[in-house]
């Protein structure tokens, strides 16, 4: 446990080092509270996560928005970039290209809502059939240890996240795309993993409360249900699913997938 | 090597008759060859009835049942998958041929132009963005060698942190 903390508190000091470190061209800001006004001149470019933006000024550089969209009023020199949103142009202009991603998703969630639910039930549909005893073990393990689960998912999602950002810059240099498909690659199978575990926690907990003797299928579906009315909580349903991920994502890295091996052949001395 | 040489195998089975059985043993009197074969043989049987006969547990026939019920039962469900795919190829080959093969073709060129203008505005995305965050330490030349030592070094503490939590004594 000493370990872990030590090394997440390197983490931390790397992390803040290179946010303080940040020289004067390239600004970051993620998921700032108001919206981004860039009222002076900057010399770099300008990435926003998660609010919108509009530029006043001459800007010597790109702006790229994810989550929001883009007022342009003065100068862009390079690309602008929005995913999930649009730029508007209000008498300004843009040197390089404007791209926008995801528009139509991006303000329609309904749309999101349905395709999100066709994708969870096939998911549903495939894990079971295939792994469904190693999902029920995982859900064991994950209801057993849950608040230890939790601090090492967590810190996991913070190191993947972490990871990701780093191999998506090194997209520069090339080798940046193989290190990010393998990383986003493993992260979504244990997402995918961790959120079905949920789903079956969910489904059986739920079940069990009622003395419903339900199927597997259904017990999931329900969970399902359960998973999306979260998402229309505002505040406690992200707060719950964050730390309900977290201790999944701890549990799936724990237990294996739920096969209880071994990582990197090293032996376990518990509960064999 | 002559012909009562030729008896060895079928002395070794047991199935020689009583004549050639007496003809076989005086032969391997003189004959070192086949004597030892024979002995050979007859160590072998030996240390083979040394080995102590294994007892299998009851359950054994139910465990390796259920093995084959479970492979097949994920073999029923790749035949279910495939022949969903085989129905959905064949429902579609029956649509090209209602609708007609040129505009099938036509609708299929502008969707992959379409993709293709997707794809392109997407790189252009991915790149500049990547671009804003490989400039974060500025403009320098060494910045994708900080960013492979921080990379390593995560990567390293993440295993290692691993390795230690599913080690400890719960």
């Amino acid at each position: 446990m000493r370990r872990i903390l030590f090394s997440i508190g390197f983490l931390l000091i790397t992390f803040f080092y290179s946010s303080f470190s940040f020289s004067k061209g390239t600004r970051l800001y993620m998921f700032p509270a108001h919206k981004v006004v860039i009222k002076k001149p900057v010399y770099g470019d300008i990435l926003v996560i998660g609010q919108d933006v509009e530029v006043l000024n001459v800007i010597e550089g790109s702006v790229s928005v994810i989550g929001g969209s883009i007022k342009i009023k003065g100068e862009v020199s390079k690309n602008c970039v929005s995913i999930g949103g649009n730029v508007e142009l209000l008498n300004g202009k843009v040197g390089g290209e404007i791209v926008t991603i995801g528009e139509l998703f991006g303000k329609n969630r309904l749309y999101w809502f349905f395709l999100n639910s066709l994708f969870w039930i096939i998911t549903i549909g495939f894990g079971l059939y295939f792994y469904g005893d190693r999902l029920k073990e995982n859900a064991f393990e994950f209801a057993d240890d849950f608040m230890r689960l939790f601090f090492f998912g967590f810190y996991s999602l913070i190191i993947f996240v972490l990871l990701g950002l780093i191999s998506f810059a090194l997209i520069q240099i090339g080798v940046g795309i193989v290190l990010f498909f393998v990383i986003s690659l493993l992260f979504s199978i244990i997402y995918l993993f961790s959120v079905l575990t949920i789903f079956y926690f969910f489904g059986n907990s739920v079940s069990g409360f009622l003395k419903l003797n339900v199927s597997d299928a259904v017990k999931m579906l329900l969970g399902l249900s359960i998973y999306q009315a979260l998402k229309f909580v505002p505040l406690f349903g992200f707060l719950a699913f964050t730390v309900i991920l977290s201790a999944s994502f701890g549990a799936t890295i724990y237990s294996k997938f739920g096969t209880f091996k071994p990582w990197f052949g090293m032996p376990r001395f518990w509960g064999e | 090597m002559n012909k009562v040489c030729k008896l060895l195998e079928r002395y070794i089975e047991g199935t020689l008759s009583e004549e050639k059985e007496v003809l076989f043993e005086n032969h391997l009197k003189y004959c070192l060859n086949c004597k030892r074969e024979v002995e050979l043989y007859r160590k072998v049987e030996d240390n083979l009835n040394l080995i102590p006969s294994v007892k299998v547990p009851d359950v054994f026939k139910d465990l390796v049942m259920e093995r084959v019920r479970e492979y097949r039962k994920k073999l029923i469900g790749w035949y279910i998958y495939g022949s969903a795919v085989t129905i959905f190829l064949l429902l579609s080959f029956i649509g090209i041929y209602f609708i007609g093969v040129s505009k099938v073709i036509s609708s299929f060129y502008f969707l992959s132009k379409s993709l293709c203008d997707f794809a392109q505005s997407f790189g252009l995305a991915v790149f500049t963005i990547s671009a804003s965050l490989y400039n974060c330490f500025g403009v320098g030349r060494f910045n994708w060698l900080i960013y492979l030592f921080l990379f390593s070094i995560l990567s390293f503490v993440f295993v290692r942190s691993v390795k230690s939590f599913s080690k400890e004594v719960r």
